[in-house]
């Protein structure tokens, strides 16, 4: 397997004078290469908000790069603050007039891998545009619909409140049901 | 007045041609592709984990309908250039594409056509994450991060069943020979790795918990984040304020001091007991490990280079890096001239 050498002085003495323009010339368009992609790696946390002008004129540029090499992410690991959890509980029922009630994510999940996959539904849920909504909760309705063979799912968003240190202190646990607060998404009907 | 002009012209002048040497010590040196080897091979384990754990879910989110259906991801990416290979495959090819990528995968791991499956595997891993973006987190930016570079290095130069063929066509096993482009995919790592943590940190500046230091504990009792109960940090705040002091200073600090070949150790040590926190407690495993694998790229690469060498078929005896290195340093030194090019300071200064 060979590889390109960008450096043209090697010690394998002098390279026809052809290979050495050659090899200087891709070394500049590797340059220039690394100029871009460094400063988009850059730019694209720098991007999320609040960012100045100069960054999102700038987005437009190195934003389809990025995107289509899916490097487009903020690196904002639990901040600006670590927050609450978004669960989503749904009500689906069947044909036949049973009931199944659930809880998204469930954490007897296994792997745990798989756990956050769903965890990670439910927590981009929360940032979903106005003008998506509908189509958002639509679609995970449908698929509770496909799994349980219901005919109408309801949705109910669970923001799972923090606790301070102090009512832990006090006696409160993590679980306790006045930590969540219950936000009604719908009642969707399922054709399929 | 050309007294006032020439020491600025030539200090003008000074400062591009230095910082284009360094620029081309920095980048370019040759470096032995060992540790872009072991990456690859760390990398590749993680990406057949990450990828075997959607089969019992595979039509459910990779399917024709599933949790996000098309037209909500179109909707989504509208004015992204997401591109996947999911929306190509017809109904019913769902589980020959699913088996194909992660053969893709296996030979990346193994490091068997790896010029060509390095390339596919990048191809699978975005196709994935563009399919269902509304599931992925960190992990998956990473798994893409490393598999980009991996791909730009010749990351099928070492530790490889491609290396392994090449011997066996040659009659004989030879050390495999330092490359620009294995120097270029480490730095890139490297590089990619400062920026993450950097912006990890400052982010966390603009959140008044990390400010009042009771950010770690929001983290910890986040119930549905948690795995180990952290609950008695609750009658210990000054033990939560300083793991959140030290987790953004150790963040913004990083890319500045993982250079420095002293503090390089220190720096590392932190990144395993951040990360390990993130396991032990968040449950979050995966995530902590191939942020552990971007780190390594950080490693010794004599250290690596000779453990290739021993594992290589023909082994010459293995000696640490580190044991040579104290015991004989001349000799150390002239094997290391032997074996690569000479670096420039910058460059050495920088490898370690």
């Amino acid at each position: 397997m060979s590889h390109p050498d960008f450096d043209g002085d090697g010690a394998a003495g002098p390279p026809p004078s052809g290979g050495r323009t050659f090899r200087r010339s891709l070394r500049l368009a590797v340059s220039a290469w690394l100029v871009f992609h460094l400063a988009a790696i850059i730019l694209a946390p720098a991007a999320v908000g609040p960012s100045s002008d100069v960054v999102h004129a700038a987005w437009g540029v190195c934003g389809p790069y990025l995107e289509a090499l899916y490097l487009n992410h903020g690196y904002h690991f639990f901040a600006p603050e670590p927050e609450e959890s978004t669960l989503v509980s749904y009500k689906a029922e069947r044909p036949d007039g049973t009931t199944i009630r659930g809880r998204m994510p469930d954490p007897e999940v296994r792997p745990r891998l798989l756990y956050h996959r769903y965890f990670m539904l439910t927590e981009h849920m929360r940032d979903a545009p106005e003008e998506l909504q509908d189509l958002w909760y639509r679609s995970y309705a449908e698929q509770i619909g496909r799994r349980h063979g219901a005919r109408r799912v309801s949705l109910t968003r669970q923001t799972h409140l923090l606790p301070s240190a102090q009512r832990i202190r006090e006696g409160g646990r993590l679980s306790d049901p006045e930590s969540y607060e219950d936000h009604p998404l719908g009642d969707f009907r399922c054709d399929d | 007045m050309r007294r006032l002009i020439r020491p600025a012209v030539d200090y003008a002048a000074d400062l591009v041609r230095s910082s284009a040497r360094d620029w081309d010590a920095f980048w370019f040196t040759p470096a032995d592709p060992s540790l872009l080897g072991l990456l690859r091979i760390l990398t590749g384990l993680m990406l057949l984990y990450t990828h075997a754990a959607w089969a019992p879910v595979l039509v459910d989110f990779f399917g024709p309908a599933g949790w996000l259906s098309p037209e909500l991801v179109h909707a989504i990416q509208q004015d992204q250039h997401a591109y996947s290979f999911w929306w190509l495959v017809p109904a019913g090819g769902t589980w020959p594409t699913y088996v194909a990528s992660m053969a893709i995968l296996a030979l990346f791991t193994a490091g068997l056509w790896t010029r060509l499956t390095s390339v596919l595997s990048l191809a699978v891993v975005i196709s994935f994450a563009h399919r269902a973006p509304e599931a992925m987190f960190g992990l998956d930016q990473i798994n893409a991060m490393l598999t980009l570079y991996l791909a730009i290095g010749p990351s099928g130069d070492a530790l490889s069943l491609d290396r392994l063929l090449a011997a066996r066509r040659a009659g004989h096993a030879s050390p495999p020979e330092p490359s620009a482009g294995a120097n270029l995919a480490l730095r890139l790592i490297n590089v990619h790795m400062c920026i993450i943590y950097l912006f990890a940190g400052l982010s966390k500046l603009q959140g008044e918990s990390w400010w009042t230091g009771e950010a770690m504990w929001r983290a910890l009792a986040n119930m549905e984040y948690q795995t180990a109960d952290m609950t008695w940090l609750a009658w210990h705040p000054w033990l939560v304020n300083l793991m959140t002091h030290t987790c953004v200073i150790w963040e913004v600090s990083f890319c500045m001091l993982v250079w420095r070949p002293r503090l390089r150790p220190l720096m590392l040590a932190g990144a395993v007991l951040l990360h390990a926190g993130i396991g032990i407690c968040l449950g979050m495993w995966t995530f902590a490990l191939i942020m552990l694998v971007g780190c390594a790229s950080f490693l010794p690469r004599s250290a690596v280079r000779d453990l290739a060498a021993w594992l290589a078929p023909e082994r010459p005896a293995f000696r640490p890096a580190a044991l040579t290195l104290s015991l004989a340093p001349q000799a150390a030194g002239a094997r290391f001239a032997a074996t690569e090019p000479r670096e420039p300071a910058l460059a050495r200064d920088l490898a370690g």
